[in-house]
């Protein structure tokens, strides 16, 4: 079975809210920066949780920041 | 065939079925994912997570401790270490510290709750996930201790009850320098999502 893959637009939602950087972001939602850093590339998929806190932080639902791609 | 005979053919398995399990190891290994310029400058830009550090602290502390202790080991003879209470004592007091020490970085502040709440979804993946090393190193360290002190007294037909007190501290010690490098490679080679 191939593997999931996700894609997002957090980068560009942070740019929208006022340039917030990873930091800012990280300390929001309870990750580090190197996981949202991850995020944005592509290279790791959130729990849902997660996914919802991130959403939440941009007042987004969740499938307008994360978009499943069938494979 | 001669008294060792059996040696060569026994050995000649294991170092067979070793390069076999090698080179699976090697093909069933995650990639690392290669990165362009720009997101390794972003990775690179990202401070290490705590716990990363704390493992890359224990990873040094430890192995510290064993390269010490080998050096000592292998500078003095293990019949010295035998007999001589002052070298056996340095050689404990080098084990606790390394073992006092790489515990106090890496396990103890995951004790707290303060510095568990602040593992993020994936450090726990890869936290969950070291004791694979840590297993795979202490075997490993079992099949060397196993093969050396076969070689070493076959003739003689025992093995002195030194060495175990040896081979406990080293596996020991293993443990947790496996912990460690479990969790740095956990970091290296990248968790793909939440579920590890």
């Amino acid at each position: 079975m191939p593997a999931d893959e996700i894609s997002n637009v957090i980068r560009r939602l942070r740019f929208d809210h006022e340039e917030m950087t990873q930091q800012e972001l990280a300390d929001r939602v309870g990750c580090s920066r190197q996981t949202i850093v991850l995020l944005e590339q592509g290279r790791y998929t959130p729990s849902l949780s997660l996914a919802f806190r991130i959403a939440a932080t941009f007042d987004r639902k969740v499938d307008e920041v994360f978009t499943y791609v069938a494979k | 065939m001669s008294a060792q005979g059996w040696l060569v053919p026994a050995f000649g398995t294991v170092i067979v079925l070793a390069a076999v399990f090698v080179v699976h190891l090697v093909r069933a290994w995650p990639r690392v994912p290669q990165l362009t310029s720009e997101e390794a400058a972003d990775m690179a830009d990202a401070p290490m997570p705590s716990l990363q550090k704390r493992a890359l602290w224990g990873l040094i502390i430890g192995t510290t401790a064993l390269v010490a202790i080998s050096a000592l080991l292998a500078r003095e003879g293990v019949a010295a270490y035998d007999r001589d209470d002052a070298l056996r004592l340095m050689v404990l007091g080098i084990f606790l510290a390394g073992l006092l020490g790489s515990a106090a970085v890496t396990n103890l502040p995951l004790l707290r709750v303060p510095a568990r709440e602040n593992l993020d979804e994936r450090d726990r993946v890869v936290l969950a996930r070291a004791p694979t090393a840590q297993v795979a190193l202490m075997i490993l360290g079992l099949v060397v201790w196993v093969i050396a002190l076969s070689e070493r007294f076959h003739d003689a037909g025992s093995v002195p009850v030194v060495y175990l007190y040896l081979i406990f501290g080293s596996i020991i010690l293993l443990m947790m320098v496996g912990q460690s490098l479990g969790i740095l490679l956990g970091y290296w080679i990248g968790v793909r999502d939440a579920r590890g």
